[in-house]
C-alpha cells in the first residue's frame, strides 16, 4: 500500500510540472525562456523522457505526443489518483512515482492483504501459508527449505522433510546474454555464403572518390555523386590516389574508352575530384579494390558491410545501411550463371520464387534486378546484379575473366525475416526489445 | 529513378492497338519500366539510362517492337530548311543544336508530353540544365538567320513577362533566372534572330517566340557543355515528336546540318553475344531480336553482324550494351539460371573470425549485444565523456546528431543506457563494431578500427567486477596482457585500469565518473571497458 507524499498531493491538485510546462511552451520557446519556468529541470526532464518535447538548437518544441498529452489524462496522473483513492496502482507506474518521491509506502502491517513482489518470489522458495501470514519463513527442525552440502555429506537429509514448493509461483526474470537480432541474421547469411565457397573481402568505411566511383566507371558528373547522395568529408577532405599506371588507365577509359572498345563517357576526367574523401556509399567499392588485387585469377568473394548516405532518418530510411555484396571471377562465366547464383542465394535465404527484370547500374551490363516473393510483402526487389562492364574490368587488370556481381539489400531482407516494418528497429537501442526478441530462426 | 506520368488512351492511340492493363504492365516491365495503372493514368518508374523513353512517344515506339507492330530500325527523313545559325564566340555553353518540326498539331497530349520530356531530360542527362538545356519555340515567329553568341548585357521580354528586362534583372528577379543564375556568370549566351533575342539558354526563352495552341511549326534549340549529350537530346526530342506528327527539317549550325539522324553502326560477333549470355542463339534469331529492339541488323557474315543504332539511343557505349538488349529482347525470364562449375574454398576474413569469437565470449558473460551507428556527434563522442580530440568530420551532414564518425564505442553504449533507465537493472550491454580514427599518411587519411566495449549498470557495480570480466575475455583469447593505473577523464580517479599488450595500450576499464553519468542523465553506477580488438 502506498500514499501520496506532500509533493504528490500538490501535483494531484495542481497538475504535474511537465504538463504545466507543455502549456507554458505552447509551440516552442527558447531554452532561456524555459529556465524561468518554476521547477524547470524536473519538468523538462520528464517532458523529454516522455517524448513530449524536442530540443534542437536551443529551442524547445512540443511534439505531437506532447500535444496529445495536454488534452489527455496521462498515466502518471491516473496513477496518482489511484494511489490517492485505493493506495495502489499499476506496478511500473508505482516504480516511477516512488522514484519521483511522489508516493511512499505505508506501514508493513497493511501489506498482508496483498503480497508484494518480494513475497511472491519468496513464496517460490517457501511454504505458502507462512507467506500468507506476512512473516519470513521460520525453519522448523523437521521441514527444510534449502538443501545444504552439510545435509548431503552427513546423510541428514534422509530424516528431513522438504517443504512443499509451488512451481507455479513466479520466479525472478533472468535476461540471457544474446546476440543482437540483426547480427544473428547477418551471421546466418555469412555462413551460407562461406558454405557456397565465397571468401570474405574487406575495405575501409572512408573511401576516396576514386574507389567509390571512378574505378567503377561511374561518370564524374553522375547525379548520384551529388551532395544529396554521398557524404563527403570536411576533415580530412582529400585522400591519396593509387599508382599512376592505374590512374592513367581509368582516366583514358572514362574519357574515350581506352582499349576497351568503348566510347567512354567523353569530357575531361579530373584527378583532383577523384581524391575527394567520402563515407563509402556502396560495397561495390570493396569489390573494385578486390578485383585490382585478384586480377584475372578466378575466385568468389563477398562482403557484408556498412555504407552511408545522406538520408533523413524515418521508418524507411537510415543514413547507415548494410549491403551484402558478392563477386564471382571466372573465364567462361555468363549472364545465365549470374541468374544461377541469384536463384541459389534466394533459395539460401528461404524463398523459392524469384523473377528478373532488366536493371541499370553504371558499372554493370547486362544488369538485372532480382525480385523474390515474400509470403506477406509480395514481390520485393532485393537482388540487384549484373556483369561488370569491360570499362571497369580492363583498367583494374582483368583481361580474360568475366565478373558476376550482386549486392543484396540486406536491410530490407532482414526486416522481412525479423517481421519488422520500421527500419530503425535494426539499430534499436530499446533494451526491452533486445531482451525479449527470441533468437532468429 | 525517373518517374513519368502517361495517359493510357494516348499510349494506346500511338500504338494503334487495344491492350489490357496487364498486357501494358507486362510489356513495360520487359523494357525496364515499372508501371502502375490507375484509370487512364499510367505511372512509370524508369532507370536513367534510356532518356529516349522519357516520353510516351518513345515508349510507344519501343513497345511496338516488342508487340511486333513495327520492328527494325526506324528511318527518319530530314529535309533542308535553309535556316542558318551562326555560332560566334560562345564559351559559356559552347555546343548548340537546332531543328525544325513542321506540320505539328499541338494537341494537349503532345504539349503535356513535350513539357514532361523537356523537364526529364533537363534533370537527367542535362544535369539540371548545366550540361544540356532545351528551348522550344514557334518557328513562324522567328525571323532567320540566327546567331548564337555570348554577350555581357542585353534586354528582352522573357517568356511569361510583359515588359523588357535586362539580363541582370532576369537573373535576380525572374524565378527561372534566380534558379539557374549559377550556370552563367559575367557572360551570357543568347540566340538572336533578325529582330532580337529569341532565347537565353539555359534560363528562359523570349515571350515573342512563345508556343501557342495555334503553333504549326516548332523550332528546337539545345545548348550545353558536351557536344555528344547536346546532340542526343536534340535527336531524342525530334524523333519522339515525329512519332506523333510532323516532319523534321535541318538547321545549318556552323556548316553542320542538325539534327543528324543517320544511325551509328557497330559490328558485333555472334559468338560474343552467346558467350556473355550463356546461350546458343542462331544468327537468324539474333537478327530478329535486334529488330524487335528497334535496331537495324545486316545479314550476318563470318559470324559478325553490323548493327544500325537508332539516333535516339545515346546509351550504347560498348558492344556489351547491345548484348544486354539481346537479353532483354530474348526475355530475362526465358533465360534459365545455371550455376557455373567453379570450385572455391569459402573463407571468412580474419578480423571477422576474431569478432565472432569475441562476440560469443561476451554473450557468454551475460551481456546483451547492441548495434549502433558509426556516425555520431562531437557532443556524444567527446564532450559528454569529458574527453576531447579530432574525428572524421562530414562535409554535408543531414543532422546535428550525425556529423562525425565515432572514434570509440563507449559513448554509443552510454546512449543505450540513457535510453533505458526505466528498464530492469542490472543492465549489461556491449557492442563490437567499427570506429574511424584519423591517421595521416594513409590512403584515406583515416583508419577503420574494430573495437569492443561493454558496460554494466546497477546499484553495486564496481571496479572488481569489470576487471573480472576484462580478464576473463583476455585470458580466453590467450592474450599476454598487463594492467596499470590510468588517468582517464571518463573514469573515476584510481578506479581505471589500462590494458597493455606488447607495451602498447589496447584498452581500458573502470568505474565511470559520476560527472559523466550526470552528463548522460544516468542515475545508477556504470562500469565499463573498451578494447581495440585488432591488437589483442
Amino acid at each position: 500500500m502506498y500514499k501520496l507524499t506532500e509533493e504528490g498531493k500538490d501535483y494531484l491538485k495542481n497538475e504535474l510540472p511537465e504538463k504545466k510546462l507543455l502549456k507554458f511552451i505552447e509551440n516552442e520557446k527558447s531554452i532561456e525562456e524555459i529556465s524561468q519556468f518554476p521547477n524547470s529541470q524536473i519538468a523538462v526532464g520528464w517532458a523529454k523522457r516522455n517524448g513530449w518535447i524536442e530540443i534542437e538548437n536551443k529551442t524547445v518544441k512540443v511534439t505531437d505526443l506532447g500535444r496529445k498529452a495536454i488534452s489527455e489524462k496521462t498515466e502518471v496522473e491516473r496513477a496518482l489518483e489511484d494511489i490517492d483513492k485505493k493506495g495502489e496502482a499499476e506496478e511500473k507506474l508505482v516504480k516511477i512515482l516512488l522514484k519521483r518521491n511522489l508516493i511512499e509506502e505505508t506501514k508493513a502491517v497493511e501489506k498482508i492483504e496483498k503480497p508484494s513482489l518480494w513475497q511472491k518470489i519468496l513464496s517460490f522458495f517457501s511454504r505458502k501459508k507462512v507467506v500468507k501470514e506476512g512473516k519470513r519463513p521460520i525453519t522448523e527442525v523437521s521441514e527444510i527449505a534449502q538443501l545444504t552440502p552439510e545435509m548431503i555429506k552427513t546423510g541428514k537429509w534422509k530424516s528431513l522433510e522438504f517443504r512443499k514448493y509451488d512451481v507455479n509461483a513466479p520466479a525472478p526474470k533472468i535476461y540471457a546474454g544474446k546476440k543482437q537480432p540483426y547480427i544473428q541474421f547477418l551471421e546466418e547469411i555469412r555462413e551460407k555464403l562461406i558454405g557456397m565457397g565465397f571468401q570474405e573481402m574487406r575495405g575501409p568505411l572512408v573511401e576516396t572518390s576514386f574507389w567509390n566511383c571512378d574505378a567503377l566507371f561511374i561518370p564524374q558528373d553522375h547525379p548520384a555523386k551529388g551532395l544529396h547522395d554521398i557524404f563527403y568529408l570536411k576533415n580530412p577532405s582529400l585522400g591519396k590516389l593509387p599508382d599512376e599506371n592505374l590512374i592513367s588507365k581509368v582516366k583514358a577509359t572514362h574519357e574515350g574508352g581506352w582499349v576497351t572498345e568503348s566510347v567512354g563517357w567523353g569530357g575531361h576526367w579530373d584527378r583532383e575530384d577523384s581524391k575527394k574523401l567520402v563515407m563509402r556509399s556502396h560495397t561495390t567499392a570493396v569489390s573494385g579494390r578486390t578485383l585490382y588485387e585478384a586480377g584475372d585469377k578466378p575466385g568468389k568473394y563477398f562482403t557484408i558491410n556498412r555504407n552511408f548516405r545522406p538520408d533523413v532518418i524515418d521508418a524507411q530510411h537510415l543514413m547507415e545501411f548494410n549491403q551484402c555484396e558478392g563477386i564471382v571471377i571466372g573465364e567462361d562465366l555468363s549472364f545465365r550463371n549470374l541468374l544461377g547464383f541469384l536463384k541459389e542465394i534466394a533459395e539460401g535465404i528461404g524463398t523459392k520464387e524469384i523473377k528478373f527484370k532488366p536493371g541499370f547500374f553504371p558499372y554493370t551490363e547486362p544488369s538485372v534486378e532480382g525480385f523474390v516473393k515474400h509470403p506477406k510483402l509480395g514481390w520485393i526487389e532485393v537482388l540487384p546484379a549484373g556483369l561488370f562492364r569491360p570499362e571497369l574490368l580492363r583498367p583494374l587488370g582483368l583481361e580474360k575473366c568475366q565478373v558476376l556481381a550482386w549486392g543484396i539489400g540486406i536491410d530490407r531482407l532482414s526486416m522481412a525475416k525479423l517481421g519488422i516494418t520500421d527500419i530503425r528497429m535494426l539499430f534499436s537501442d530499446d533494451l526491452d526489445w533486445l531482451r525479449k526478441t527470441a533468437l532468429v530462426k | 529513378m525517373v518517374v513519368l506520368e502517361l495517359s493510357k488512351n494516348d499510349l494506346l492511340n500511338l500504338l494503334g492497338r487495344e491492350l489490357s492493363d496487364e498486357q501494358i504492365e507486362e510489356t513495360l516491365f520487359l523494357i525496364k519500366i515499372e508501371a502502375k495503372i490507375d484509370g487512364d493514368k499510367i505511372e512509370c518508374e524508369l532507370n536513367p539510362d534510356r532518356p529516349d523513353l522519357f516520353s510516351v512517344e518513345g515508349i510507344a515506339r519501343e513497345m511496338k517492337g516488342f508487340l511486333g507492330i513495327e520492328t527494325g530500325l526506324k528511318k527518319y527523313n530530314v529535309t533542308d530548311s535553309n535556316v542558318i545559325l551562326t555560332k560566334e564566340k560562345a564559351e559559356v555553353r559552347p555546343y548548340i543544336g537546332c531543328g525544325i518540326i513542321r506540320n505539328v498539331e499541338l494537341t494537349d497530349n503532345l504539349v503535356k508530353s513535350l513539357m514532361q520530356v523537356q523537364e526529364k531530360l533537363h534533370d537527367s542527362i542535362g544535369r539540371d540544365r548545366k550540361k544540356v538545356a532545351i528551348g522550344v519555340h514557334d518557328f513562324d515567329k522567328i525571323k532567320p538567320p540566327l546567331v548564337y553568341r555570348d554577350v555581357e548585357e542585353e534586354t528582352f521580354i522573357p517568356l511569361g513577362e510583359t515588359r523588357e528586362m535586362s539580363i541582370k534583372e532576369i537573373l535576380t528577379q525572374h524565378p527561372k533566372g534566380v534558379a539557374y543564375a549559377h550556370l552563367v556568370k559575367d557572360k551570357y549566351p543568347l540566340i538572336y534572330d533578325k529582330e532580337g533575342v529569341i532565347s537565353f539558354p539555359p534560363i528562359i526563352n523570349s515571350e515573342r517566340t512563345r508556343v501557342t495552341e495555334n503553333t504549326k511549326n516548332l523550332f528546337l534549340d539545345v545548348t550545353g557543355t558536351d557536344e555528344k549529350t547536346v546532340n542526343s537530346a536534340l535527336n531524342i526530342l525530334a524523333c519522339n515528336i515525329v512519332e506523333r506528327c510532323g516532319i523534321i527539317e535541318a538547321v545549318k549550325v556552323s556548316n553542320k546540318k542538325l539534327p543528324s539522324l543517320e544511325p551509328v553502326t557497330k559490328t558485333i560477333d555472334i559468338e560474343y553475344i552467346n558467350k556473355i549470355l550463356g546461350l546458343e542463339l542462331s544468327e537468324d534469331e539474333i537478327v530478329k531480336i535486334f529488330e524487335l529492339m528497334r535496331y537495324g541488323a545486316s545479314k550476318p557474315r563470318g559470324g559478325k553482324i553490323t548493327i544500325y543504332i537508332p539516333p535516339y539511343r545515346s546509351d550504347i557505349l560498348h558492344n556489351i550494351d547491345l548484348v544486354e538488349d539481346v537479353a532483354i529482347g530474348y526475355g530475362y525470364n526465358n533465360l534459365e539460371p545455371e550455376l557455373p562449375q567453379l570450385a572455391t574454398i569459402g573463407k571468412e576474413a580474419d578480423i571477422e573470425i576474431l569478432t565472432r569469437k569475441i562476440r560469443e565470449l561476451v554473450v557468454g558473460l551475460g551481456f546483451q549485444e547492441t548495434l549502433n551507428f558509426v556516425l555520431t556527434n562531437k557532443e556524444n563522442n567527446f564532450k559528454k565523456m569529458n574527453t576531447s580530440g579530432e574525428a572524421t568530420e562530414l562535409l554535408n551532414p543531414t543532422s546535428s546528431e550525425y556529423e562525425i564518425c565515432r572514434t570509440w564505442i563507449l559513448p554509443s553504449l552510454m546512449k543505450v543506457l540513457a535510453s533505458n533507465k526505466h528498464r530492469d537493472y542490472p543492465q549489461k550491454v556491449f557492442e563490437i563494431g567499427d570506429c574511424v580514427i584519423l591517421e595521416e599518411g594513409t590512403e584515406t587519411g583515416t583508419r577503420t578500427v574494430r573495437r569492443l566495449a561493454g558496460t554494466i549498470s546497477y546499484d553495486n557495480a564496481n571496479l572488481t567486477e569489470i576487471k573480472s570480466i576484462v580478464e576473463s575475455i583476455l585470458k580466453n583469447l590467450d592474450s599476454k596482457y598487463s594492467v596499470k593505473e590510468l588517468n582517464h577523464p571518463s573514469f573515476l580517479e584510481t578506479r581505471c585500469g589500462q590494458i597493455i599488450v606488447d607495451e602498447n595500450p589496447i584498452g581500458f576499464f573502470g568505474e565511470i565518473h559520476p560527472q559523466i553519468l550526470q552528463n548522460w542523465e544516468l542515475e545508477k553506477p556504470v562500469i565499463a571497458f573498451e578494447i581495440n580488438i585488432e591488437k589483442i
